[in-house]
């Protein structure tokens, strides 16, 4: 950890409030990045990036300074959005079940709480915004273990050892969970290349 | 080494795939894998779909979402309402102004001004035992009562 991260650290916990506005200026970008690479929603991106930025300070007291300031926030975003994604995945279940039940058109439903699912033109020559699009969807079907990988590796381009850190996993899981995660992510957007 | 079948990539080639495309597959790796490809059509297919997905993949890089311009201000509002104004460390007047800075500042100035008065031949804490006391004005000797 730098010297200037170290000061930070010690304003922060005196409950410095510049020192939060600092903070959350500096990684407010990159949180909110990952927070919507992960979930694939800008509405539920940003009320995660609020609670990360929230834990991170009501939790300051925990961080062992073992790593980066930067990495330990990305832990705790990593952490906020899968726990997000099993939430919006039991109510999207839920929501399933309830209409069921009522023998309604589960569409309905499914569109308003459900992950977002990929376009279904069948387009090959896909460019800019709309790969970008399909690709948004396609990370957003991936399973959490997987998306958190391809998301951190290959959309935050952070290094093994940070994503290591990030997770608590060991560099071969890492390695081999990822290949599967992209091989995964070739089967879902084959169609559209 | 035969593939499985005609359309089926070869596995232990397959897994290489990631440490090809990320640098890190060691010199040998790479020309055994790169060897491979030229004569396995399926898993050349296969190689190369890969990287058009991570070619795909690397348009979510750039322009990185950036967070809405009120975001900082949400989180404080956040913070505020949930912590009803405790969140922050609430900052007593002693905690805003430097006292004790204030305080040193004050007694080097009053040391200076003593010094000063007293290294003054005029300064009245410079009396000296049996120094000649200056001649009074001629108005002046009316006024004052001699001893």
């Amino acid at each position: 950890m730098s010297l200037r991260e170290r000061i930070l650290l010690g304003r922060l916990r005196d409950r410095d409030e510049a020192a939060f506005r600092e903070l959350v200026a500096e990684h407010r970008d990159r949180v909110f990045n990952l927070t919507y690479r992960m979930l694939g929603n800008k509405a539920e991106a940003e009320d995660v990036a609020q609670e990360v930025f929230i834990a991170v300070f009501k939790t300051l007291d925990q961080f062992r300074e073992e790593s980066k300031l930067s990495t330990w926030i990305y832990r705790v975003a990593v952490n906020h959005c899968k726990n997000r994604i099993k939430y919006l995945a039991r109510r999207h279940q839920r929501s399933h079940d309830e209409l069921d039940e009522t023998q309604l058109d589960p569409g309905d439903g499914a569109a308003m709480t459900g992950p977002p699912s990929a376009p279904r033109r069948p387009d090959r020559q896909v460019e800019g915004q709309q790969l970008e699009e399909i690709m948004r969807a396609a990370i957003a079907e991936l399973e959490e273990d997987h998306r958190v990988l391809v998301v951190l590796r290959d959309v935050e381009e952070l290094s093994i050892e940070e994503i290591c850190e990030i997770t608590g996993l060991p560099d071969g899981t890492v390695k081999s969970r990822l290949h599967r995660a992209r091989l995964a992510l070739r089967k879902k957007i084959q169609r559209h290349l | 080494m035969a593939p499985i079948s005609q359309d089926e990539p070869h596995e232990e080639f397959e897994l290489q795939f990631s440490d090809l495309h990320d640098g890190i597959a060691s010199e040998a790796q790479r020309k055994d894998v790169l060897a491979h490809l030229d004569t396995c059509a399926a898993c050349k297919a296969a190689y190369d779909e890969f990287e058009r997905t991570m070619s795909a993949l690397s348009t979510m890089k750039t322009p990185k979402q950036p967070a809405p311009a009120e975001f900082g201000k949400q989180v404080e509002e956040t913070i505020a309402a949930r912590s009803a104004g405790r969140f922050f460390g609430r900052k007593t007047l002693g905690d805003r102004v430097p006292f004790g800075a204030l305080l040193i500042i004050a007694l080097l100035v009053l040391i200076a001004i003593f010094a000063f008065m007293w290294a003054s031949p005029t300064g009245s804490l410079n009396r000296r035992d049996g120094a000649h006391a200056p001649d009074l004005a001629p108005g002046a000797r009316d006024v004052v009562k001699p001893h």
